[in-house]
């Protein structure tokens, strides 16, 4: 007699695994686990990665693409980290503390992304203690390590107008013999937040509408560098200091320091990691309380596909574009009381469309920033978030592009930080002087000056843009907002703007749906 | 920045010199001085605008060259002729130049007086200065967003045309760009003439001619401020470098610095911070 059992076996056995494969592609496509480099996992045409506001989506435009041998995936260095250890697509591809944190838990400590080189404090430093990894476990740091003297930039060698010492050296890295400014690779080492490598393509591209700085930078009025690859003008919209002026350089550099690489990528990896940036899109693409953000019934702005479409490097700052588009669908004007939840939703909406509004239109004295004020708009320009340092369109960078520093790098800072490293910069005498701190200025990280050499750069980092904030916190080059709240309160008191604790959550709200 | 000390008989000289300018600034109205510049906000929809008071008298600052507005924190050195019954920021109008004394930080230039409601704020709405074509689809797609919000993210800023091709007969052009004290930042309309001259090279070829001047400026009290040692050789510089990126070989162009400052008269002296531009078509 013909026994069906096996039969039957193997088909419930086959559909277990089956429906199985489904849920790990699920659980992978709904991204709700950290990316190790070899995960071999498809990278899918839509994704979406839960975070405590919501979902944050991506937007894959080639299509589903394997990752096993894909470069940006792919463990290249002695240090077992890829490029998506610290660009994680569940953080916008950035890094958040919670994610840092839960890693180091889930690993005790073991990741690559703790690699001593510069996911600790010093490379110097007992490794696999908490204490040693401080700043990436409680601010999301990386350690960078700027050649000091500057390196030639953009073919041209650099002479520094001025001389660093450092005055405080929590990590111990600056003045340590072999990392320090003193050892013989002669570094300043300073700590950054990981930029999210997502939509790139928006990033990359020259200024539209703003003549003729499409093709200079503002601040000096000479024409914008050229991509050391591609010899073709590029913005400089990439990294907090310029220095990276394409995703191909970016990664290069990334390669050699971060990945501890001893050879450089081959142009065919940069090429693939390339493209692969250019054509990722992401957004918050759900809120917790306004529910689906991609929806027809939702601004326009909001969601990964208002990135696909939208025209790229466009200013925002204007009755039609409102930066991030229009939020009139969520206004309301109805008491808001709060009893159900439908209520709820609703009173939210109208929080974000308030945000929204006040982000574009609420002006206040911008003042004293270096490398801002004094690029020619004035001490003070008095415009709002949106129509001042955020105004590109469904990005919200400032189109410029801008470096300046709004006071978290240089003394006086609005946020005391007793666990960076201060240094003390002193300019020539011949040099045009910081136009609010003169020659002698103390500071966190020289930011810009560290690849310009120029005094007026000291302390200046690119603006961010404003895509996956809840997926990604803390906030500043530096991390210094744990919070959307945070980051708020900061400009409140940087710039005596006096919003009211109704104008802060509605930004706070409006933002998180970003 | 180098103020000259003034000797006794040249004390005498500058305040006879100073009278003479003086029925001349009354007869021709120009003027200069450096003073502090003081922000004044004029409405909770518009940038401050900015003013300076000198000798009782206050002047609306108004810099028509680009982007070089007054910096509080920072004096203002202002030269033009005054321009009456035009008012800027509730002032009387200066149509000249304005610099910022960069180099010095002055503390005590710290002044922003609270809207009054006296100055007339001037419309905003950036579609207002953009040319017909653009400004009426932007309109077009304003009216459309009731209806179909994604219209709002749709392009309402446009790049300009480009420059149409040059014909022949090809003439000699020539340009200045001209400078704030002590600056080598170009402003943004200059930048723009320069780019046309460029794309006229490539139709005429020809040889470019640059030279590059450093000032000085005398202002009303009778001091005398020269920009610092070299810096028409910097202009030069920055210029050369300018005139490579944009596709100008090195034999295609000849410098020519003049390194003294050319001498002030207290009349337009800013003219004399320029950067001239001649380009003779090949024959």
């Amino acid at each position: 007699m013909y026994n069906k059992y096996p039969e039957r076996l193997t088909k419930t056995c086959t559909a277990i695994l089956v429906c199985f494969s489904v849920f790990l592609a699920n659980a992978a496509e709904q991204g709700s686990s950290w990316w190790s480099p070899g995960d071999d996992r498809m990278f899918p045409k839509f994704s979406e990665y839960q975070n405590a506001s919501g979902k944050f989506g991506i937007i894959n435009t080639a299509g589903p693409i394997d990752t096993s041998k894909h470069p940006f995936f792919s463990a290249k260095g002695p240090n077992g980290r890829a490029c998506v250890t610290c660009h994680q697509p569940s953080d916008a591809m950035s890094l958040s503390v919670p994610t840092i944190q839960k890693r180091w838990q889930d690993t005790n400590g073991k990741d690559p992304l703790f690699a001593a080189i510069d996911g600790s404090n010093c490379p110097s430093l007992p490794q696999g203690k908490p204490e040693s990894h401080s700043l990436l476990l409680e601010k999301g740091l990386i350690r960078i390590a700027m050649p000091w003297p500057p390196r030639p930039f953009n073919g041209k060698p650099v002479e520094p107008e001025f001389s660093i010492e450092v005055v405080r050296d929590p990590t111990g890295c600056n003045l340590d013999p072999e990392w320090g400014i003193d050892s013989p690779s002669s570094a300043v080492s300073v700590f950054r937040r990981p930029r999210p490598v997502i939509n790139i393509a928006h990033l990359m591209e020259l200024p539209h509408g703003v003549p003729p700085f499409n093709n200079f930078f503002f601040n000096d009025a000479m024409p914008l560098p050229k991509g050391p690859d591609t010899g073709l003008t590029v913005p400089q919209q990439l990294m907090a200091d310029g220095r990276g002026l394409t995703p191909k350089y970016q990664a290069t550099d990334a390669a050699l320091t971060h990945l501890e690489l001893f050879d450089a990528l081959s142009n065919d990896e940069l090429e693939e990691i390339e493209a692969f940036e250019r054509q990722i899109y992401g957004a918050q693409s759900f809120d917790n309380l306004a529910g689906d953000l991609t929806s027809k019934e939702s601004p326009p702005g909001l969601g990964p596909q208002a990135l696909v479409i939208s025209p790229k490097a466009r200013l925002g700052n204007n009755p039609l574009n409102k930066i991030f588009g229009e939020f009139s669908m969520w206004e309301s004007t109805d008491d808001e009381s709060q009893e159900t939840q439908q209520d709820k939703v609703k009173a939210f909406k109208a929080s974000v469309a308030r945000g929204s509004e006040i982000f574009r239109e609420v002006r206040f004295y911008i003042s004293d920033v270096g490398m801002y004020n004094d690029k020619g708009l004035g001490n003070p320009f008095k415009r709002s978030c949106g129509s001042g340092c955020h105004n590109t369109l469904s990005m919200g960078m400032d189109l410029s592009p801008g470096f300046m520093d709004l006071g978290l790098n240089n003394f006086p800072w609005q946020n005391r930080r007793n666990d960076l490293p201060l240094f003390k910069i002193t300019c020539r005498d011949d040099v045009q002087p910081q136009s609010f701190l003169g020659r002698e200025i103390y500071t966190h990280d020289p930011g810009r000056a560290l690849i310009t050499g120029k005094c007026t750069d000291v302390g200046a980092t690119m603006t961010q843009q404003l895509r996956g904030l809840a997926a990604r916190a803390p906030y500043f080059a530096g991390g210094a907002a744990a919070n959307l709240r945070e980051l708020v309160d900061f400009y409140d008191r940087r710039f005596n703007i006096g919003y009211t604790e109704q104008e802060k959550a509605d930004l706070v709200n409006f933002m998180r749906t970003l | 920045m180098r103020v000259y000390p003034t000797s006794t008989t040249l004390r005498v000289a500058i305040v006879i010199w100073s009278c003479l300018m003086s029925q001349k600034v009354l007869a021709n109205e120009h003027i200069a001085f450096v003073a502090c510049p003081i922000a004044r906000d004029i409405g909770p929809q518009s940038d401050v605008c900015f003013i300076a008071e000198y000798n009782g008298k206050t002047y609306g600052l108004f810099d028509p060259n680009g982007y070089n507005r007054p910096m509080l924190k920072h004096k203002v050195m202002v030269e033009g002729e005054v321009i009456d019954g035009e008012m800027v920021c509730g002032a009387t109008r200066i149509k000249g130049v304005l610099s910022v004394m960069r180099e010095e930080i002055s503390p005590e230039c710290n002044q922003i007086l609270p809207d009054d409601g006296s100055v007339q704020t001037k419309n905003n709405n950036l579609f207002l200065r953009m040319p017909e074509e653009h400004r009426q689809r932007a309109f077009k797609l304003m009216a459309e967003v009731a209806d179909n919000p994604e219209a709002s993210l749709q392009e309402a800023i446009y790049d300009p045309a480009p420059f149409p091709p040059v014909k022949p007969p090809y003439v000699r052009q020539t340009l200045n760009l001209h400078y704030p004290f002590n600056s080598k930042r170009s402003s943004g309309p200059e930048l723009r003439k320069l780019l046309y001259l460029i794309h006229y090279s490539k139709f005429s070829g020809g040889h470019f001619l640059v030279r590059s001047y450093q000032g000085a400026s005398r202002l009303d009290n009778g001091d005398v401020m020269e920009e610092k040692s070299g810096m028409a050789q910097e202009r030069a510089d920055m210029f050369a470098e300018l005139l490579t990126e944009l596709g100008i070989n090195k034999k295609g162009f000849t410098i020519e610095v003049q390194p003294e400052s050319v001498m002030a008269t207290g009349v337009e002296d800013w003219k004399n911070r320029r950067i001239s531009v001649e380009l003779n078509p090949a024959e």
